[in-house]
């Protein structure tokens, strides 16, 4: 999408631009260094002013993770996650190339209909969503939260995927179908490698939302075993109140995996979260 | 040319098992039933609810009500408190968000040194869960050993520490800036992704007119960014009007209700007092409200 080519004053110095953007980063980053190097105090330390501790305690975050059972935390926040994105990704691709390949009576309506998904907000329905889940038997269960996830991530997906479906020359399809390829075998071994790119969009939405995700969490999960990485940490709220480095700590842990993630895959973040708000 | 080619196929090969049609009602089904399942019938269920007076979770507790969990909200203060906090917060970052991601966008798009780190440096609080941004900003709000308050006494600024979240004068105030600095980098990036289709050719006839900086941004970048823009609010308000994680995260509603917000009075409602009726009436406004946005926007766009 960048093409520096393109715009040829991009080259020319403008220091006071340089220095405005450095000033803006620094602006940014403030609360983040702040909350570092809370995290790098000792107790008595944390109520005085300063932003550099005496003596940096790295030992907070080991402590800061046992304390918290940080590491169960992750594994059900990444079960959550992986088995809810892996399943929204599947079954979104699925309606998504019926609804763009094969139309059958109904399909626009269906379509149509899912598409009011994403004005829901999730917050209004907890109770008949807890409800649902005491039926199920679901009620407290990491399965029944994922489940839930891939309800709520099911429109943006089959929209993203469906645009990308539709773009794809109908010849294609028509000659894998007359080589008598059955449509799953078509979706899987020919339509699915084309669509690398809108696949990756959606999984970068869905990691996002449902990593992050907390209010569904908080009403579905009951048991602190089940807890993802948001629910434990908003637990420890109001129990320890003095262990403010502790719990600094304890957020830049379960806040470093995903820029980490973001570092490595910079390109494919900026483009998922662009592409699922302005495809939409 | 579709009718033909399958025309031919039936020719040659045995019948399908299955028509096209029904192949293509069987993978759409999947999602369509996990979605109706799981967020039409909640919809429903949750209009029904409101209807009823409902306390506790035993369905058998259900009792019809008509239209009285209407009428009580009607006369209910914090109804209305938690109505127009939401709008005010909705209103406040959405107008800020627009403005502060347009004008970063238009800079990092100058892409002169320091941009890039910029660009990194702003994603970083959208990439954050909702829950640790709002104990980030608790923490630097507080008023013993906060950051902010440290900083102004330093500056020689106050010389009493401020209890931002706990005075009602600042909290809402800072729950919008602790909103706004979250998704600055959101917004910067959507606008910055539109200015990249400004139409460079249209950018160069401006130029050659003699139009100035100013006029090329009002009169040809604006314009292109329309679209973009659409979206952009539209996002903004729908995530205005659902707001729970922060506010609860930073002030559970208080002080005095201050910042109480719809969602985090439904939650009261529901999980606190058992009044599942009115949550659910309270449960109907949020998405009546978020709708409402949709077509509005939806309205708009056609007369652009």
């Amino acid at each position: 999408m960048s093409d520096n080519a393109r715009r040829p004053n991009s080259t020319a110095r403008r220091p006071g631009l340089t220095i405005l953007s450095l000033l803006l980063s620094i602006l940014v980053l403030t609360p983040v260094l702040w909350i570092v190097s809370l995290s790098l105090k000792t107790g008595r330390e944390t109520l005085r002013p300063g932003l550099f501790p005496d003596d940096p305690q790295f030992a907070n975050y080991i402590e800061a993770w046992s304390r918290y059972g940080l590491g169960p935390l992750f594994v059900n926040s990444a079960v959550i996650t992986l088995l809810s994105v892996a399943v929204t990704v599947v079954v979104a691709m699925c309606a998504a190339y019926a609804f763009a390949k094969i139309p059958f009576r109904g399909s626009e309506w269906l379509f149509s209909l899912m598409l009011l998904g994403l004005v829901v907000p999730p917050s209004a329905l907890v109770v008949p969503l807890l409800i649902e889940m005491r039926y199920l038997g679901l009620y407290d269960t990491r399965t029944g939260l994922a489940l839930i996830y891939v309800a709520f991530g099911l429109p943006i997906s089959t929209l993203v995927l469906r645009g990308f479906f539709a773009g794809l020359p109908g010849e294609l399809i028509e000659a894998a179908r007359l080589d008598g390829c059955s449509e799953p075998q078509i979706l899987r071994r020919i339509v699915a490698p084309l669509a690398k790119g809108a696949i990756s969009t959606v999984v970068v939405l869905l990691f996002l939302a449902n990593w992050n995700e907390f209010i569904l969490a908080l009403v579905i999960l009951r048991s602190p075993d089940s807890f993802t990485l948001t629910l434990g940490i908003n637990a420890q709220l109001g129990q320890y109140t003095s262990d403010y480095h502790l719990i600094a700590a304890a957020s830049i842990i379960a806040a470093l995996p995903v820029y980490a993630a973001y570092l490595a895959l910079q390109r494919q973040f900026e483009r998922g979260v662009t592409e699922g708000a302005l495809k939409a | 040319m579709t009718g033909k080619h399958s025309l031919q196929a039936r020719a040659r090969r045995p019948p399908r098992r299955a028509s096209n049609a029904q192949v293509g009602f069987a993978l759409a089904a999947p999602a369509v039933f996990t979605f109706v399942g799981l967020v039409a019938v909640p919809v429903v269920a949750v209009v029904l609810t409101s209807l009823t007076t409902w306390t506790g979770f035993a369905l058998g507790d259900i009792e019809w009500l008509g239209l009285g969990n209407y009428l009580t909200m009607s006369q209910d203060p914090i109804f209305w408190r938690a109505l127009t906090n939401t709008l005010i917060f909705t209103i406040a970052t959405t107008v800020l968000l627009n403005i502060v991601g347009l004008g970063l966008a238009v800079l990092v798009d100058t892409r002169v040194p320091g941009t890039r780190l910029l660009k990194a440096v702003l994603f970083l609080p959208v990439l954050l869960s909702p829950v640790i941004v709002g104990l980030m900003w608790s923490g630097l709000l507080r008023g013993v050993g906060g950051g902010l308050n440290q900083l102004l006494d330093f500056l020689g600024l106050i010389n009493q520490p401020v209890f931002w979240l706990g005075d009602s004068r600042f909290a809402l105030a800072a729950v919008i800036m602790a909103t706004v600095w979250q998704f600055a980098g959101y917004n910067m990036i959507l606008y910055y992704a539109g200015l990249q289709s400004v139409p460079q050719t249209l950018l160069e006839a401006a130029e050659l007119d003699g139009a100035g900086r100013r006029d090329k941004f009002v009169h040809v970048v604006l314009p292109a960014l329309y679209h973009v823009m659409g979206v952009v609010v539209i996002l903004n308000v729908i995530g205005g009007l659902r707001i729970f994680d922060i506010v609860y995260v930073m002030t559970r509603g208080g002080p005095s209700r201050s910042t109480e917000v719809l969602a985090t009075y439904m939650y009261e409602q529901a999980f606190q007092l058992n009044a599942m009726g009115y949550a659910a009436a309270i449960a109907v406004v949020l998405i009546l409200l978020a709708f409402a946005a949709t077509l509005l926007r939806a309205r708009m766009l056609r007369h652009v």
